[in-house]
């Protein structure tokens, strides 16, 4: 048993160190490479490099990855993981995993790699539970990184620049804007140095091996199908779930019965872990629809709750008004409604897509739908690829920016007053 | 059209008398001048007439909903509309923005309307609150206090705009001027004394006024052909 990890160990190179270079003399004694199953598990085509070091140095299996029982996965575990990981306390994480279809023969590779690279074996165990373990939300934990204040940072600075006019407004402007730029660089490098001194690429992937790793996906065949599924899963969601909030804030401010059964149940929502959602819906609704539901439990009492504000908000003294001058009740919507809660509106709107992709994107990591960012990412986590996660994390922020882009564009356009619509321009 | 009466309206909030058995007649085409002090209930009475607010008792006929304009006490203006549109708002649907322009430009400089309301004056924004309820299709216009904030000239302005856009209608207007009434000629009104001697009727509300200083309702009715100016 001790033999074949030694030889692996001897190898000295972790395996995705060095992808290019396939581990020719890592075989185990007695085993050929023919053996290996040619065809590859579909659900892991994207990490073939991690694959062609499983087929090479772990016995072939035919075993569909969900078939396994306790007993055979222990005794697999046993026979093939390193020296030094205690196998019964990292026997459910595999256990939940192999459920989820993830082969247990590449997490054997996985472990095997990150030892060999000089990891502890206690600190891999927590890392390889973390899926099933305390905090899932630390499965994203770029999400508040130096990243995405830098990317509210320059969304900030483009929007702010707009506004000024003249030559001295624009000179300031842009001796900010350098300024900015120059408050990003140095983070950039700080983050770059700190990865050179920590020098370990599972703990920290820097800017240029973010980057690097970011094209190798966009490079993929499938990276903008995967971009696409989970953009439209979380934009459809967070899109029926902002119009039924709309409604419902519409139905409960008009009939104060139904808001007195609805609020409890908001409230309700507003309190339960949105981990709970997660797990109760992926036994609901499985893992495709998962998200669109989720968007549901996360958007609904925020819009809710602050549409009702908003309405709340409406000059009374304005709806006498229209009242007495039997203003139409479109009018009534339009011109005294709409500018009362469009602002609580747009505040919802802020809270509720931010949350929404971090709550999404979550819920995809702990699901896997697949085609999605959630499933690539599970996959460099199972593989303790952080350039891979750091890259993913870049593609998340990027499409939920976009998306903020494009509601706030459209929700300044319902903003914006439409007393140009009224009457008739005459010659 | 037919005119209106007010008759027993009697209103208290709580323990608080605010009208007790008032009894008004407003002729068809007549212009009154409402005088009571701030406090009187005198924009209750107007709440009830528009139908905002319920009488606890008697009635108001003679007013079709929908057939009334009013001014309130405050502007009630959108403030993201010009003052234009907020005119046009009330107005039906194909309404010739020219004419609403040049309506608001008799009372109004003409570089003012194009902006939102919210970046004009206050004495503007009171201008068009007043443009807004004269040129209202009803049948009669209520005008709460319409000339709070205008000076002198901007009042005489105000005045010839009323009287000369009335078109025949009643016209019922709340103001503590006694010039003002005059310029429109108006008959006064005087809610103190509207309120009717009858003790019974009366009786709903707590204290009344002295029924020998309050002179009858239907006398005020009286004196105000000599006034008419349309």
């Amino acid at each position: 048993m001790t033999e074949p990890l030694e030889h692996i160990l001897a190898q000295g190179e972790p395996p995705s160190a060095a992808p290019q270079s396939s581990p020719s003399g890592g075989q185990w004694p007695g085993q050929e490479a023919s053996h290996a199953p040619q065809e590859k598990p579909a659900h892991e085509a994207s990490h073939t490099q991690q694959e062609q070091l499983v087929q090479e140095t772990l016995p072939p299996n035919d075993k569909a990855p969900d078939s396994w029982s306790r007993s055979e996965l222990l005794a697999f575990m046993r026979a093939n993981a390193p020296e030094g990981v205690d196998v019964q306390a990292l026997l459910p994480a595999v256990q939940r995993a192999v459920a989820n279809g993830v082969d247990p023969r590449q997490m054997v590779a996985t472990v095997r790699g990150a030892i060999a690279a000089g990891a502890d074996p206690e600190q891999l165990l927590a890392m390889q539970t973390m899926g099933a373990g305390a905090e899932p939300s630390s499965a994203v934990p770029s999400t508040t990184s130096p990243e995405a204040s830098r990317l509210r940072t320059i969304s900030g600075g483009a929007s702010e620049g707009q506004g000024s006019s003249g030559n001295q407004d624009a000179y300031a402007s842009a001796r900010k804007r350098l300024k900015r730029a120059g408050i990003i660089a140095f983070w950039l490098v700080v983050w770059e140095v700190l990865d050179r001194l920590v020098d370990n690429r599972l703990v920290l992937a820097g800017p240029i091996r973010t980057v690097q790793a970011l094209v190798e996906q966009i490079a993929k065949p499938d990276f903008w199908v995967v971009c696409g599924a989970s953009f439209g899963r979380i934009a459809l969601g967070f899109l029926l779930s902002f119009a039924a909030g709309i409604l419902l804030a519409l139905i409960a401010h008009r009939f104060r019965t139904f808001r007195d059964f609805v609020e409890p149940i908001v409230s309700l929502l507003r309190t339960v872990p949105v981990v709970t959602f997660i797990i109760l819906l992926l036994i609901w609704m499985g893992n495709q629809w998962l998200t669109v539901f989720l968007a549901f439990f996360i958007v609904l009492p925020i819009v809710y709750t602050n549409m009702i504000a908003g309405f709340e908000s409406v000059d009374a003294h304005m709806l006498e008004m229209a009242r007495v001058h039997r203003l139409s009740r479109w009018r009534t919507f339009a011109y005294i409604y709409r500018p009362a809660f469009m602002p609580f509106l747009v505040s919802a709107c802020k809270l509720s897509l931010g949350m929404s992709w971090k709550s999404g994107i979550m819920a995809e990591v702990l699901a896997t739908p697949k085609p999605s960012i959630g499933k690539e990412m599970a996959n460099a986590r199972q593989f303790l690829d952080t350039p891979d996660l750091f890259a993913w994390t870049v593609v998340v922020m990027v499409l939920s920016w976009l998306f903020e882009k494009a509601v706030s564009y459209l929700l300044r356009r319902a903003a914006r007053p439409a007393g140009s619509l009224l009457g008739k321009r005459g010659a | 059209m037919s005119a209106v009466v007010i008759s027993g309206l009697t209103k208290s909030y709580g323990a608080h008398c605010v009208l007790s058995s008032v009894e008004v007649r407003l002729e068809d085409g007549g212009i009154y001048c409402l005088m009571a002090p701030s406090g009187s209930g005198k924009t209750t009475l107007f709440r009830i007439m528009l139908g905002l607010e319920q009488a606890d008792e008697g009635s108001v006929e003679g007013i079709e909903p929908g057939k009334v304009s009013v001014m309130f006490q405050e502007d009630r203006l959108c403030e993201d509309l010009t003052p234009v549109e907020n005119v046009i708002l009330l107005l039906p649907k194909r309404t010739d923005r020219s004419r609403v322009r040049n309506l608001l430009g008799e009372v109004l400089p003409s570089d003012c309307l194009s902006q939102p309301v919210c970046e004009l004056s206050g004495g503007m924004r009171r201008r068009v609150s007043l443009v807004r309820a004269i040129a209202y299709p009803s049948q009669v216009v209520v005008l709460d206090e319409p000339f709070t904030g205008l000076d002198y000239a901007m009042r005489r302005a105000a005045i010839d705009f009323i009287v000369q856009h009335r078109a025949g209608r009643t016209l019922l207007v709340a103001t503590h001027g006694q010039q003002d009434a005059q310029l429109l000629g108006a008959t006064l009104l005087h809610l103190d004394e509207l309120t009717q001697r009858n003790g019974t009727n009366g009786a709903a509300c707590g204290s009344r006024i002295d029924p020998d200083t309050a002179p009858a309702a239907d006398t005020l009715t009286d004196n105000r052909e000599n006034k008419e100016v349309d």
